[in-house]
């Protein structure tokens, strides 16, 4: 946030040297079950200050939060401290006292009563309690009135939060956190995703008011995935990653590109596996394929192509993989392999998918694409046991053997063939599952947000695997929400809306942005390319 | 620090995987030193294990159905059927034996299909269909004949009750079907396949197993063994009667389900099964020879089944811990 | 396997007796040929007078008929004898064990009690488990020889001779693979009843009998309450039978009794066993029924039921069941000791009515109520005085 930007607001930029810094945490270490998610993390924030909290998943940015709403208690490590506003705070946090210690919240879900009054909903548990405990909601309805128009808020006291926009829902959310820091206007205010559910142009309207709160002396602690925003709002950034604290920088010396490198802790370009060409050779043709969200759709994959398909949630990219699979029912659709056969995709079961040199790993990891109480050894060779299978038994040590030495391949850690696949990272568990599928040597791997809840490391690894599997002549279909991360790996991406894909990018055109808008397209716009025949297209 | 840690866990994992084992060692010391040679007589354990051939072949039959994640409440059912076929077949029309017991394990088959049909095909959850099948099935037992038929051919007692080194044939159907049971789960794919469609059908079926198959079969084979459960009784008695089987369906629950105590803790297993059966059987025993009457019975097995999975479920906590 | 019944021979002693034909054919004699209209009313007379006589005669006290022959009974002193009940539950028994077991101690005999409980599963295992043990001798209480086939020959080539105890009634020849049997005069007990039945209601009776067919032993009582009748009052008694399985007593008995004497000419109703009765009265009392009730065994508690005033229960059958353990005490001894089995050891029965059961304590000892003695009389035949 730079010093113009605040004057146009309008408002007085504090000096964060005249009060006690709102944070201060110190050493701030968690381990679970043998895992120490949090490695000794300091943090502080200025009086006053918008600092930003980054990291990806794994990171321990969670957990902070939730050590510093009371819900977790952080290890007994000598130097552990928090202190907020200058006073001591004991660990662990009491996450009844929160309020009185200065630590406010303001999550996701915002917590408001829709069918109740902005005033009721400011003051429910601020209110000031007179003689024989009756409330005197006048006296309330002008305190808020007041609260409200010290930070300029369009909104009146006695409105019901229901009849308010999105933005203005968050912006009371805001005021109420503020309102029950006291009278003091001292402390910290966690913002937990604010803008989640927030349209695009009311997240410039909200930050107006946090930079407000801001001005009045209250730290605040952004915690976000969304870059361009802490960019754009906050003094200094730390960035956790694997559980310690990599960097804490002024924002002004960080862009875009810097503060991803920082989160994933390696440049781009090593993050992402290096572009392949794909071949002209047809692993397969889908025509007409229908399924309970997916209009007819048809495309082609080619040999080393990867290509992802994605859009909004439901839009019926994500229930394609599954429909060519067998795994949901189709209601139409023919498949033509490479070797002249025909499939009907409604009859198709997995068992006859596989057959076909089809491997599919679903998204729901816990209940589709794994057995969490079984050993790792189990889930891994479950696909090709089979093969293991001579003069009428399991030969046990060669199966251990070779699961040994993929887990060594694909480094998963810790790396032990019989602990239960419960017990490994979701990264990990995403490694071995996926070393499963290419133990069956397909030709066309269907893969649903194979990087979801997974942690950096395994990220980039994964994603190395895709590439390996497509330069090896594996086509891909990699069915994924994760913009960011799609121009990175695929070939060409289709953007799917109410079932039908409304366009097809490839290089230049493949990015995050116009994967975004596009998106929201519907889909019965001219001259954009509709639904049809899709395989690769020369574009820009 | 650590490492005595390590040790504790280790030792609660044993004492965990291996406690029924220990437990039923205990008993025997136990009753030999109350009992003495009335107890430690080879005769007692003639009778430990020459008498639960029965229970034992029927429990295996279960446990296959449990470990595929479905409930068999019909297995009673179909070894009463199949006990009246011997006795109505052979008895009151004369047929050879060989080809009664074959009718009665065909029997088994049918009403094995007949389930399998209605939960895997209709989608009916196991528990509601075998449960309806199991007193449909004890009823036509009864309805084929209502009392006792003595005298079956002795060529099938001769078979069930011959003696070998001791111990009735019997008894080694059993130990044989329990160590191809064994095989079967530990050492080929199909074993590997059971133990998936029980812990996940979805993760199974996109695996490329075939779960209709595997579910439907294991009703089958568990009415079958329950058939051939029936034919041992026949044999054991050399009589049929429709009302000798329906008591044997809580003690083969009891016995599968404190078998996954041991062994192999927490997974239905068969050697956990054996080692339950004769567990429970000796505690029995032993508690009749010092003196306790018919309701002993039943709170040991109960209280056994209790303890053993608290216990166990404490044990698996403390070393993983 | 189970032998056909024959109606009762059994004679009652008493002087009375002997009138009755004379009695008989001087009432006939007198009547004539002119006298046809009047022909109920004598075989009526006749009727009742030999009911009241047999009556009479089983209400007396008991006294011990078994005239053995005696034998040395110390030659199996030392040997073991397992005894496998049908259930340990039921107080039947733990009477007739009870005195089993005193009757074994006393000839220096072991025993070792295994509990049916009731299943076949468990009564195999008791069957099994005796042989393993090779006991000398196995008593099987009230189970089916032919049930336990395969065990009973399995017995047989060991050696081990197998004593059925309550499986068929006394006067019929024993089951096969059984060396010898013990049981009550079940057919008596019916004849018996008829009687009762006969001359309580003055030979005009409609009865209806509750059986339970799934206890072997019901077919001989049966038998025997429809040869009395048959017997006493072939034209006037008339007797219907209904059926409840013991399982389905608590459940079938009160609602089959309500139906039985919503006909208002039904006078008498015979359950077969008396642990029926106490679901036979209260639904006798709900249908404000005057019918009355008599049943056998004269269970310890329900027997008393006879001295309550105004119960419908008129008579209970009983045997004594100490008595009855020492009777297959004695069978069994016989066949240790290498004598020859009886055919019939004699149980007695007496008839309790109203009449004589005021004077009885039902929880006294069991010498006390039924009026003999047995236990002295056994010893001499043992040898062991």
């Amino acid at each position: 946030m730079t010093a113009a930007r605040a004057q146009a607001d309008g408002t007085r930029s504090s000096d964060p040297g005249a009060r006690p810094p709102a944070l201060v945490a110190a050493r701030i270490t968690k381990t679970f079950s043998g895992q120490t998610v949090l490695k000794g993390v300091d943090l502080d924030i200025a009086a006053g200050e918008v600092h930003g909290l980054v990291g990806e998943n794994g990171s321990g940015k969670s957990t902070f939060i939730k050590i510093l709403s009371g819900y977790h208690a952080p290890d007994d490590v000598p130097g552990a401290a928090l202190t907020v506003h200058g006073e001591p705070v004991a660990l662990p946090v009491d996450p009844n006292r929160q309020m009185q210690r200065g630590v406010v919240f303001v999550h996701q879900d915002l917590g408001l009563v829709e069918s109740a009054t902005v005033t009721e909903n400011i003051r429910l548990r601020t209110r000031g309690v007179r003689f024989g405990w009756r409330v005197s909601w006048r006296e309330e309805s002008r305190h808020v009135a007041a609260l409200l128009k010290r930070f300029g808020l369009q909104v009146g006291p006695t409105q019901l939060v229901g009849e308010l926009s999105q933005v203005q829902r968050a912006q009371v959310a805001i005021v109420r956190a503020f309102d029950q820091l006291g009278d003091a206007a001292r402390g910290l205010l966690i913002l937990d995703e604010p803008t989640a559910s927030l349209p695009r142009d009311g997240v410039e309207q909200l930050f107006a008011t946090v930079r407000q709160v801001a001005a009045a002396g209250v730290g605040i602690l952004l915690v976000t995935h969304r870059l361009d925003e802490i960019l754009e709002n906050t003094q200094r950034v730390t960035v956790l990653r694997n559980g310690t604290r990599v960097a804490c920088d002024a924002t002004e010396s960080l862009d875009e590109e810097k503060l991803t490198e920082l989160i994933l802790g390696r440049p781009l370009g090593e993050f992402y596996p290096a572009p392949h060409q794909p071949q002209d050779q047809v692993i397969a043709e889908f025509t007409g394929v229908e399924g309970a969200d997916v209009r007819p759709t048809s495309f082609t994959v080619h040999r080393g192509e990867v290509v992802g398909v994605t859009g909004l949630v439901g839009m019926g990219w994500d229930e394609l993989p599954y429909l060519l699979f067998g795994a949901r029912r189709a209601t139409g659709g023919v498949i033509h392999t490479a070797g002249g056969e025909q499939v009907d995709l409604k009859g198709l079961s997995p068992r006859r998918a596989i057959g076909l040199g089809f491997a599919l790993l679903p998204g729901d990891r816990l209940v589709e694409a794994s057995v969490q109480a079984a050993s790792v050894r189990e889930n891994l060779s479950i696909a090709t046991i089979g093969s293991y299978f001579t003069r009428g038994v399991i030969r046990r040590s060669a199966e251990t053997e070779r699961v040994q030495r993929l887990l060594e391949e694909y480094d998963v850690r810790p790396s032990g063939t019989e602990r239960a696949l419960s017990t490994l990272s979701g990264g990990n568990q995403q490694k071995v599952l996926i070393a499963k599928w290419f133990e069956t040597r397909p030709s066309l791997l269907l893969l649903h947000e194979p990087t979801q809840g997974v942690d950096v490391g395994a990220q980039s690894q994964i994603y190395q695997r895709i590439r390996d599997a497509a330069q090896a002549g594996m086509g891909v279909v990699l069915a994924s929400a994760e913009y960011d991360h799609l121009p990175h790996i695929c070939d060409r991406v289709l953007v799917f809306r109410e079932g039908k894909v409304v366009s097809e990018l490839s290089g230049r055109t493949m990015n995050r942005s116009r994967i975004a808008s596009d998106s929201l397209r519907t889909a019965a716009e001219p001259g954009q390319g509709t639904s049809g025949s899709f395989s690769r297209q020369e574009t820009e | 620090m650590e490492s005595r840690g390590r040790t504790r866990q280790t030792f609660f994992a044993f004492a965990g995987r291996y406690g029924v084992v220990m437990a039923w060692a205990l008993l025997i010391a136990l009753f030999g030193v109350l009992l003495g040679s009335s107890f430690l007589a080879v005769s007692t354990f003639q009778t430990i294990f020459g008498t639960q051939a029965v229970l034992l072949i029927l429990s295996l039959g279960l446990l296959l159905a449990l470990l595929v994640g479905e409930f068999d409440l019909s297995i009673v059912g179909a070894m009463s059927i199949s006990v009246m076929l011997v006795g109505v077949l052979n008895v009151l029309h004369g047929w050879p034996i060989w080809l009664a017991v074959l009718a009665a394990l065909g029997s088994g088959v049918v009403i094995g299909a007949i389930n399998a049909l209605l939960v895997v095909r209709l989608g009916i959850a196991s528990i509601v269909v075998t449960l309806g099948a199991g007193t449909f099935w004890s009823g036509v037992g009864y309805g084929l004949y209502a009392t006792t038929i003595p005298g079956i051919d002795p060529r099938l007692s001769s078979v069930m009750n011959g003696r070998l080194l001791g111990l009735p044939l019997g008894f080694y159907y059993a130990a044989a079907l329990t160590v191809a049971f064994w095989y079967v789960v530990a050492l080929t794919p199909l074993g590997r396949y059971l133990y998936f469609v029980g812990a996940n059908r979805t993760v199974s079926q996109l695996s490329g197993i075939r779960v209709d198959l595997i579910r439907g079969g294991s009703l089958v084979v568990s009415a079958t063994l329950a058939s051939f459960a029936g034919i041992v009784l026949a044999g054991m008695l050399g009589s049929s009667t429709p009302s000798a089987s329906s008591t044997y369906l809580l003690p083969a629950f009891a016995a599968v389900f404190l078998g996954t105590t041991t062994i192999q803790v927490g997974k239905f297993n068969p050697w956990g099964t054996f080692v339950a059966v004769y567990f429970l059987i000796t505690g029995i025993t032993g508690l009749q020879l010092y003196g306790f009457s018919g309701w002993v019975v039943d709170v040991f097995y109960g209280g056994s089944l209790v303890a053993a999975v608290a216990l166990s479920r404490g044990f698996a906590r403390k070393s993983a811990a | 396997m189970e032998s056909k019944m024959r109606p009762s021979r059994r004679v009652v002693r008493s002087p009375l007796a002997a009138l009755v034909p004379v009695v008989a054919s001087l009432l006939v004699a007198g009547c004539g040929p002119a006298g046809g209209v009047k022909s109920a009313a004598p075989a009526d007379d006749k009727c009742v007078a030999a009911a009241k006589a047999k009556v009479d005669a089983a209400k007396a006290p008991v006294t011990f008929t078994f005239g053995g022959p005696s034998f040395n009974a110390s030659a199996a002193r030392g040997k073991t004898i397992y005894w496998i009940a049908t259930t340990g539950d039921i107080p039947f028994t733990k009477a007739v064990y009870g005195g089993f077991e005193a009757a074994a101690k006393a000839a220096g005999v072991k025993v070792n009690f295994f509990d049916g409980r009731g299943q076949t599963s468990e009564q195999l295992r008791g069957m099994q488990q005796a042989i393993a043990a090779k006991a000398d001798l196995i008593v099987l209480q009230a189970i089916p020889v032919g049930l336990m086939g395969a065990a009973v020959s399995a017995a047989k080539s060991a050696g081990i001779p197998i004593v059925e105890a309550f499986n068929v009634d006394s006067t019929a020849p024993k089951s096969a693979g059984a060396t010898a049997s013990v049981s009550f005069a079940y057919s008596q007990v019916g004849g018996l009843l008829a009687a009762n039945v006969a001359a309580g209601s003055g030979c005009n009776a409609t009865a209806v009998a509750i059986n339970s067919s799934d206890v072997p032993v019901s077919v001989p009582e049966m038998d025997g309450i429809k040869a009395g009748f048959r017997e006493l009052c072939p034209s006037t008694c008339k007797l219907d039978v209904r059926d409840a399985l013991i399982a389905d007593w608590s459940t079938k008995v009160g609602p089959l009794t309500q139906n039985a004497v919503a006909d208002r000419k039904v006078n008498w109703l015979l359950p077969v066993y008396d642990g029926m009765v106490q679901f036979v009265t209260p639904a006798v009392r709900q249908a404000n029924s005057t019918a009355k009730i008599a049943s056998f065994n004269a269970s310890p508690g329900i027997v008393d039921d006879l001295k309550t005033s105004g119960s419908p229960f008129t008579v209970d059958i009983g045997a004594p069941l100490g008595w009855a353990g020492w009777a297959v005490a004695d069978q069994s001894l016989r066949i240790l000791t290498g004598a020859a089995p009886v055919n019939d050891e004699k149980i007695p029965l007496r008839v309790f009515d109203k009449a004589n059961a005021k004077g009885i304590d039902f929880k006294g000892a069991e010498t006390a109520i039924y009026g003999g003695s047995y236990v002295n009389e056994y010893k001499r035949l043992w040898g062991l005085g």
